[in-house]
C-alpha cells in the first residue's frame, strides 16, 4: 500500500496508508490527524483541512482549482504553500507524500 | 457504577435516551463491532470503524429502500412515509444523492451564505430574548431553544410566523420515521403519514405562490433548481423542503438544549466561557462532541466486508454511534470530560464523507449565537435541575434531546 507523511498539529509525524483514489482529507479523517476538522466535509467550503505540501511535493500535485484558490482567499491563507486537503485526489503518485497539517483554527 | 451487560444490549433500551454514555464506553472496550440480536443489527462504537465507515461510500451505503422493503414487505411501496423518505437527499445514495447535493451544498456550505445567515440567527435570539424579557422563568427547551431554528428555517423558507403553529407539530411525527428502529406500525405511522400528507399540501401551495414572486431565500433558489432539473418531479421537489424543514429544527433544538444543561453539568467550564466569551467557537465544537443530538446513523454495505475484525454480511445494517465515536480515548483524552479549550480532532457529530450533515454550519452558527445571546442577557440564569427525570428527555434512542429544560434568573 502507498503510503504518506503528515505531520499534525503536535509536531508528531503520522505515516499513513493510503487508497489511490481517495482525498488527502479523507485519509487523514480515518486516521484521526489532530488539526484536520474538515467540518464541511470536503465541500471545500470551510476552510479547516489546510496542510503545507513540502517544497519538492507542491508542482507534483494538481493545480489549485477555482473554488479552492476562493476558499484559500477566503481564510486569508497563503495561496502559493497551502492547500485544502479535502481537494488532493491521491495517486500512486504520491506515495511518499510529505506534507504538514496547519492551523485549521479558524472560530 | 452499574455494570453494563453488553450481551443484552438493545438501543431501544428506554434507559439510553437518559445516559446512553456508560453503555457506549462498555461496547466500545469489550465490542466495539457488536451483533445485537434483538434489533438484528451491527452496532460500531469505535472512532476509526466509524470513521472508515462513512468515508466509504461506494461500499457502505443507505440503501433506504432496501432496508425499509426487507423490514415490513413489499407493501411499504404504498405508504406516504416511504415515498417521501425515499426521496429525500438524505437516505439517497450515487446519483440521485450526486444529483441534489450540489444545490443545498450551494447554500449552506458556501462561506457567502454562511456570513449572510449570521444576522438573521441574531436577530432571531434577540428577539426571543425580547419576548422572554419580563417573565422571571422560563422553559429553554420550548421557549428558547426550540424556537431558534424554528424561525430560522422559518425565514429561509419563506414560512409566516403564524403557519408555524399549524405545521411545526408535524415535525415529532415525522422523525420517528426517518429512524430505522422505530416500528412502523399503528399510531406512529398514521401520525406520520398524516403529518406528511399535511407537509406536502402546505409546501407544494408555498412554492407555487413563491414561484410567482422570488427573492433571496432558501425557497426561491431550490424553485430555481427545480426549474433547471435538478430534481425528477414535483414530489422529489417537495419532499426535500420538507427535509430542510424538519432536518434543521429538531436537531439543533436538542443540542442548543443539552448544551445548556451540559455547561451547567460543569460550572467551572460555564464559568470559564463567561470569563472569556472568545472561548464560544471552542466551547460550540466541544459541546457538539460531547452532546450531539444525531447519536448515530445507519449504514448498509454493498458486499461482505470486514471492518473492526469482524465479518459483517452484505446488506446487514450497521448502526453507527457518532456519540460513541466522539468519546473514544483513542483520539480524545479524558473523552468524558467536558473541556471547552479542547480542540482539533474532528467530531464524529454531523457524520463524515460524503453525507456530511449539510446544515452543519447552519447549526454551529446557531448553537454560538443562541449560547452568546442568553449568556449575555440571562448572565444569571439557573436550571430548575441538572438532573432532569427521565420523562424530561425525548424517549428516541438515536436521536437524542430533551423535552422541557425549566430556568430562571
Amino acid at each position: 500500500m502507498p503510503s504518506l507523511t503528515l505531520v499534525d498539529r503536535d509536531g508528531v509525524e503520522r505515516q499513513l496508508v493510503f487508497q489511490a483514489g481517495d482525498t488527502l482529507m479523507v485519509t487523514a479523517v480515518r486516521n484521526a490527524v489532530l488539526g484536520i476538522e474538515a467540518r464541511c466535509g470536503g465541500a471545500c467550503a470551510c476552510g479547516t483541512c489546510a496542510v503545507e505540501p513540502e517544497l519538492e511535493w507542491r508542482a507534483k500535485l494538481a493545480p489549485v482549482g477555482e473554488g479552492e484558490r476562493e476558499m484559500l482567499d477566503w481564510t486569508g491563507r497563503d495561496g502559493a504553500s497551502v492547500r485544502l486537503s479535502c481537494q488532493i485526489q491521491l495517486t500512486l503518485q504520491h506515495d511518499g507524500l510529505r506534507a504538514r497539517v496547519i492551523d485549521n483554527n479558524l472560530d | 457504577m452499574e455494570e453494563v451487560d453488553i450481551s443484552t444490549f438493545d438501543p431501544r433500551d428506554p434507559r439510553m435516551s437518559v445516559d446512553p454514555y456508560p453503555v457506549y464506553r462498555a461496547l466500545r472496550e469489550r465490542a466495539p463491532m457488536h451483533w445485537v440480536e434483538a434489533t438484528k443489527m451491527w452496532v460500531a462504537t469505535s472512532y476509526a470503524d466509524i470513521a472508515e465507515i462513512l468515508t466509504d461510500d461506494e461500499t457502505y451505503k443507505h440503501r433506504y429502500e432496501h432496508r425499509e422493503i426487507s423490514r415490513y414487505g413489499e407493501g411499504v411501496r404504498e405508504q406516504p412515509y416511504f415515498n417521501a423518505i425515499r426521496r429525500m437527499v438524505f437516505m439517497m445514495d450515487g446519483a440521485d444523492h450526486a444529483r441534489i447535493r450540489p444545490y443545498f451544498a450551494k447554500w449552506f456550505l458556501s462561506p457567502v451564505r454562511a456570513r449572510a445567515l449570521q444576522p438573521i440567527v441574531e436577530r432571531v435570539a434577540s428577539s426571543l430574548m425580547d419576548e422572554l424579557q419580563d417573565r422571571p422563568s422560563f422553559d429553554v427547551v420550548t421557549d428558547y431553544a426550540y424556537q431558534i431554528p424554528l424561525r430560522v428555517i422559518g425565514e429561509l423558507l419563506t414560512v409566516p410566523d403564524e403557519d408555524h403553529a399549524r405545521i411545526a407539530h408535524s415535525v415529532e411525527a415525522i422523525v420517528p420515521l426517518a429512524e430505522g428502529s422505530v416500528p412502523k406500525s399503528g399510531e406512529f405511522l398514521e401520525r406520520g403519514n398524516a403529518a406528511l400528507t399535511l407537509l406536502y399540501d402546505y409546501f407544494r401551495d408555498l412554492a407555487r405562490k413563491r414561484r410567482a414572486n422570488p427573492g433571496d431565500d432558501l425557497l426561491s433558489a431550490m424553485i430555481a433548481a427545480a426549474d433547471e432539473g435538478g430534481f425528477l418531479d414535483e414530489d422529489e421537489f417537495i419532499a426535500n423542503i420538507i427535509l430542510v424543514y424538519f432536518a434543521g429544527h429538531d436537531t439543533t433544538t436538542a443540542s442548543t438544549s443539552l448544551s445548556i444543561l451540559a455547561l451547567h453539568r460543569h460550572p467551572d467550564q460555564l464559568a470559564k466561557l463567561k470569563a472569556d466569551p472568545s472561548l464560544i467557537g471552542k466551547t460550540v465544537e466541544e459541546l457538539f462532541r460531547f452532546e450531539p443530538p444525531g447519536q448515530g446513523v445507519g449504514r448498509i454495505p454493498v458486499r461482505d466486508v470486514v471492518v473492526g475484525g469482524k465479518k459483517v454480511e452484505e446488506g446487514s445494517v450497521i448502526l453507527c454511534y457518532l456519540a460513541a465515536g466522539n468519546r473514544d480515548p483513542a483520539v480524545f483524552d479524558d473523552p468524558d470530560r467536558l473541556n471547552i479549550e479542547r480542540q482539533g480532532h474532528k467530531i464524529l457529530s454531523f457524520a463524515a464523507g460524503v453525507h456530511t450533515c449539510l446544515g452543519n454550519l447552519l447549526a454551529r452558527q446557531e448553537l454560538r449565537i443562541g449560547l452568546a445571546t442568553l449568556l449575555a442577557r440571562r448572565p444569571n440564569l439557573q436550571l430548575e435541575t441538572i438532573d432532569p427525570p427521565p420523562s424530561a428527555f425525548k424517549p428516541s434512542a438515536v436521536s437524542r434531546g430533551l423535552r422541557t429544560l425549566r430556568a430562571h434568573g
